[in-house]
């Protein structure tokens, strides 16, 4: 059971963290477009800004969270005793997974009243949806509380995200 | 419960869990969280975390950050940074400690390209303590020159920080940009001065290594980095003329990056893969931390603890000076415990309306800010760069030698900070001339 939750919040966060990694380039490549119209031909409107602010920054922030270790201070070492560190570990593994599951809650029901309305930016060529990106964050969150759990009830996944946080560092 | 109080304890509490080794976005957020939730019930706080996140993340100028750290990673996995140094060791190896000046230049080039501290002192603690220590050079002075060197990422542009305080601060990430220039030579400057004047009294800390086949190979050294020079002044170039933003010169910097690896034949598409996975992460790792810290600015907004402090100064009608004074010795506490971007974060909310209100140019106190920050990452115990340097050379230099080495470093940080805060046209004249 815990090998196939494991299975399953690694290939999740992985497949998020490839839509960032995309999300990511086709920014660099649209930014660059948008400055080089901006100079040849400035009648054609990329709606750069909008489309960055909007779009592209929501899923590279966001979608690639799952997949890394949050920062933190390895300096209780040698002050606090292992089994407490590991203790503290666990504690925050369990809570975290319930405020990122909160939050993706919060942000469904966001996301859900922003669709309803069909949620739009006004741009200079008139308006521009944006309502589909508000699900991007749900999607993300869900996959860190998963990643947390996942962390609380398989052991292997906390020694992974220990080495890769100890590798961060 | 006084908001000021509640505020107070906020702090506290927030030190405490990252002491506690609780991930430091997840401890500034859920602080946060707690203690809007007790001031202003359920309902308030629900709206302010499930708009705050997207709102932070929805932003314009904020882009800039990826795309720096993705043009970074492109020149990194294009072997820059081994060729930047021995670039720079065969120009520089002349001078009395020219092994450790020549760390000190090459690590102004890789900031250019990476924008972090950390990342500068683990890559040239790869490649330039070995070189040290086979050339004799004594431990502290080879380690202390990568631990304190690193530091120069924060300065030069494009600088991750910056780019964090431009955003959080409200003021322009480009003229941020381009006011670490002149500070970044003066550090790199003074920290240059101060080896050649110990190597001068003392030789045998670093002895000379250059010999006269290798003296030949100057200028064929320059090839491989002359996509540094061009990109740097092609970015700051555009910038400083108003041609591009900020956003805008970070995404042709990445683009360009691009093609540079793609003309020297290192972009397979592992290399583009990683590139963009390393950028991810390292994103992903900021900005979690940017978030927890923009819920936490919430509330403190909300306890009022800003304006009291203003308040505060404005009544007390302090110096500018002594201010900075207060303010330099809360760096050098926190950043003594605490990651350069949580101390950022964390004092944002409440050092900028106090300087604000007293008329100060916030350019110039980012610099300030940025340069106390980094100075955290070098004084112990937790000396964020020392423990980085530590990690790549193992048991083969103690971490009591690094702090010695870093320590004549830290000494040439209090005649920097005294010239910046001294002469704020040093860091303000760029900016002022931008078009």
């Amino acid at each position: 059971m815990g090998v196939i939750l494991q299975r399953l919040v690694n290939g999740l966060s992985n497949l998020l963290l490839v839509g960032s990694g995309i999300l990511l380039f086709l920014m660099m490549l649209h930014i660059c477009l948008g400055a080089a119209f901006n100079l040849v031909l400035p009648t054609v409107n990329l709606n750069t800004l909008t489309v960055v602010a909007a779009w592209y920054m929501i899923g590279v922030t966001f979608l690639p969270m799952a997949n890394t270790q949050p920062l933190s201070v390895n300096i209780a070492a040698g002050f606090l005793s292992d089994a407490f560190r590991k203790t503290v570990r666990y504690v925050v593994a369990l809570l975290s997974a319930i405020a990122f599951g909160f939050i993706a809650y919060l942000t469904f029901e966001e996301a859900m009243s922003q669709t309803q309305i069909g949620e739009m930016w006004e741009t200079s060529t008139g308006f521009f949806p944006v309502w589909p990106a508000r699900w991007l964050l749900p999607c993300a969150f869900i996959a860190m509380s998963l990643r947390e759990i996942c962390k609380v009830f398989v052991p292997e996944a906390m020694e992974q995200a220990d080495a890769s946080s100890a590798g961060s560092d | 419960m006084s908001g000021l109080l509640a505020g107070s304890l906020g702090f506290l509490a927030v030190i405490v869990l990252i002491l506690l080794e609780v991930p430091i976005g997840l401890a500034l957020g859920g602080v946060a969280f707690v203690g809007m939730y007790v001031m202003v019930g359920p309902q308030a706080t629900y709206g302010v975390v499930g708009g705050s996140l997207y709102e932070f993340a929805a932003n314009w100028s904020l882009s800039a950050l990826p795309l720096f750290i993705l043009m970074g990673a492109f020149l990194q996995h294009s072997g820059l940074a081994s060729s930047i140094y021995r670039a720079a060791r065969l120009w520089l190896s002349f001078l009395p400690g020219g092994l450790a000046i020549a760390t000190n230049v090459a690590a102004a080039g890789f900031a250019a390209t990476s924008g972090s501290s950390m990342a500068t002192a683990a890559t040239m603690a790869r490649i330039a303590v070995p070189e040290m220590l086979k050339a004799g050079y004594d431990k502290s002075l080879a380690a202390g020159t990568v631990a304190s060197a690193g530091t120069l990422g924060a300065l030069i542009p494009p600088s991750i920080l910056m780019i964090l305080f431009g955003v959080l601060a409200e003021v322009s990430i480009s003229k941020m940009l381009l006011a670490g220039i002149l500070p970044g030579v003066l550090t790199l400057a003074v920290y240059v001065a101060m080896i050649v004047i110990r190597a001068c009294l003392n030789p045998k800390i670093a002895p000379r290594s250059l010999d006269k086949e290798e003296k030949g190979q100057r200028w064929a050294s320059l090839i491989p980095i002359w996509p540094l020079p061009v990109l740097f002044f092609g970015i700051l170039g555009g910038i400083y003329g108003g041609f591009v933003t900020a956003t805008e010169a970070a995404a042709l910097g990445a683009f360009l990056a691009m093609l540079i690896a793609l003309a020297f034949g290192q972009l397979s598409f592992s290399v583009l893969k990683n590139s963009i996975k390393t950028t991810m992460i390292s994103t992903a790792q900021i900005f979690f931390v940017a978030l927890g810290a923009v819920l936490f600015t919430r509330f403190l907004t909300l306890t009022g603890m800003s304006g009291a402090f203003t308040s505060l100064f404005l009544d007390l009608a302090v110096s500018p000076y002594l201010l900075l004074l207060a303010v330099s010795v809360m760096f050098i506490i926190l950043g003594m415990f605490l990651d350069p971007l949580g101390v950022m974060l964390i004092s944002i909310p409440i050092i900028i309306p106090i300087f604000t209100n007293l008329g100060m140019d916030l350019i110039w106190v980012g610099i300030i800010v940025v340069k106390y920050v980094e100075i955290g990452l070098l004084t112990p115990p937790i000396g964020f760069n020392v423990y980085v340097v530590k990690g790549v050379v193992g048991d083969e230099i103690s971490i009591g030698t690094i702090f010695k080495g870093v320590g004549w470093f830290l000494f040439c940080e209090v005649i920097i900070m005294t010239i910046i805060i001294l002469y704020p046209e040093l860091t303000l004249f760029i900016p002022s001339q931008m078009n």
